[in-house]
């Protein structure tokens, strides 16, 4: 069976009128670089192409929701940026996308909230949304300062003018950045920094 | 029924250059029955055992292929993707009958060395295609409870196994005191031969009522378990 032949055979099964197979797929194949190996027998094809092709029929009849179990699994550096604006597009047109995958960094880039599952029970929830996220520790750059006082009010020693405070709330923050003024130390920036997928997981692990 | 499934099978079929072969091959039986006085030789044991080359593969082997994990998240029901497949393993088969039937009444009536006897030759086709049924219908089961190949092993394993049996029966009834107890209790005997005509009808046969019920009811049963143990089973993830 060739890759067009699978194609077409999939498309149908999702309920793709035959009139319409040949341009869905053409399309489908061309997103996918695969045009030019469309009348190669799938015995033939690479995982790569083989996880390529498989994406096509999973987005050929534009469905609602998607399933997508490692899809970045076997492609090139190329192949896992295309699966990256596939998911995007997907999610532009509406389609709620689960994707399940071990790669955390894919996961940040692409996904709203992930769940992490330890033996088979949600271990911890998160939402990836810029706006939405944790912030877990701030980072102030001072000007001016005396280090004991920073050691004091911080906790932690100031290295070049910064110094890293782990916090849980707003309050936490306006209460340590008001007690370094007090100090007499000139601050001159507060960036928040939101936990990252890999601390949630070893938080979780 | 789906008729995409329907027609992707066959479509299978017919690309394959063996199975193309294999039609030749009963075409020409065919031709070669039509100069025999007896009508519908030779070519309907070729349609029952394509029924059992066919059938082995017909959903077995796609528990070790990444294929089926695709085809079962699609939008149709096991059991229809199933029957299905099953309708377009039976007409690739009846495919071969009809072309065995056509050879050999075709060669009669343009040949005429033999006489042109087109309803028996009709009848033993339809014996075949009967007969075809219930081995594709076993092998449908025997294949939705294993994996690869191992259906059709199964499948001559048992053919062989009560063939044999029935041999030995015969024979060890006649001699020393298993024989006594054979003919003490003939149920025995009777019992294989009844589960080997069951399962495993002749396909060279004419066409009979008893026949065709007997084959209805074995191909029902052995489809609804198929269905059953398809709707159930895991399929696994990725390829062997």
């Amino acid at each position: 069976m060739t890759g067009w032949q699978f194609l077409r055979y999939m498309a149908r099964l999702s309920g793709i009128s035959a009139r319409d197979v040949r341009t869905r797929a053409d399309a489908m194949l061309d997103r996918l670089g695969l045009t030019a190996a469309a009348d190669r027998p799938l015995g033939e094809y690479s995982r790569g192409m083989l996880q390529r092709i498989a994406l096509c029929q999973a987005l050929i009849h534009e469905p609602d929701f998607l399933f997508l179990d490692e899809p970045a699994s076997g492609l090139d550096p190329n192949g896992v940026l295309l699966v990256r604006d596939l998911i995007a597009e997907q999610k532009a047109r509406g389609a709620t996308v689960l994707l399940n995958s071990h790669q955390l960094a894919e996961v940040e880039k692409v996904c709203d909230r992930v769940l992490f599952l330890h033996r088979g029970v949600v271990a911890q929830a998160e939402t990836l949304r810029a706006a939405d996220r944790r912030v877990v520790a701030i980072r102030l750059l001072l000007g001016t300062y005396d280090p004991a006082n920073v050691r004091r009010i911080t906790g932690s020693d100031a290295e070049d003018g910064v110094v890293k405070v782990s916090t849980a709330s707003d309050a936490d923050i306006a209460a340590v950045v008001g007690a370094l003024v007090r100090s007499g130390a000139s601050v001159v920036e507060v960036r928040p920094q939101t936990a990252d997928l890999e601390a949630i997981f070893r938080g979780v692990a | 029924m789906n008729a995409v499934v329907i027609g992707e099978t066959m479509r299978r079929h017919l690309t394959r250059g063996g199975y193309i072969v294999y039609l030749i091959l009963v075409a020409l039986t065919g031709i070669f029955a039509s100069t025999f006085n007896k009508p519908a030789a030779m070519w309907p044991s070729l349609v029952a055992l394509l029924a059992i080359i066919t059938g082995s593969s017909l959903i077995g082997p796609e528990f070790s292929s990444a294929t089926l994990q695709l085809i079962v998240s699609k939008p149709i029901h096991r059991w229809t993707y199933l029957l299905s497949r099953v309708a377009g393993v039976f007409a690739s088969v009846a495919l071969a009958a009809i072309i065995g039937m056509s050879a050999e009444i075709g060669m009669r009536w343009l040949g005429g060395r033999a006489p042109l006897v087109w309803q028996p030759s009709v009848s033993t086709a339809l014996n075949a295609l009967v007969v075809a049924f219930l081995a594709v219908s076993l092998l449908a089961l025997l294949g939705s409870v294993t994996r690869s190949y191992f259906n059709v092993a199964i499948y001559i394993g048992a053919q062989a196994a009560l063939s044999a049996a029935e041999a030995i029966l015969g024979v060890l009834r006649m001699r020393g005191p298993v024989g006594e107890v054979l003919q003490a209790h003939p149920w025995i005997e009777r019992s294989i031969i009844a589960t080997n005509d069951a399962l495993f009808p002749s396909a060279s046969a004419e066409l009979g009522r008893a026949l065709v019920l007997r084959v209805l009811v074995m191909a029902t049963i052995a489809l609804t378990l198929a269905c059953l143990a398809f709707e159930r089973r895991e399929v696994p993830y990725g390829a062997d």
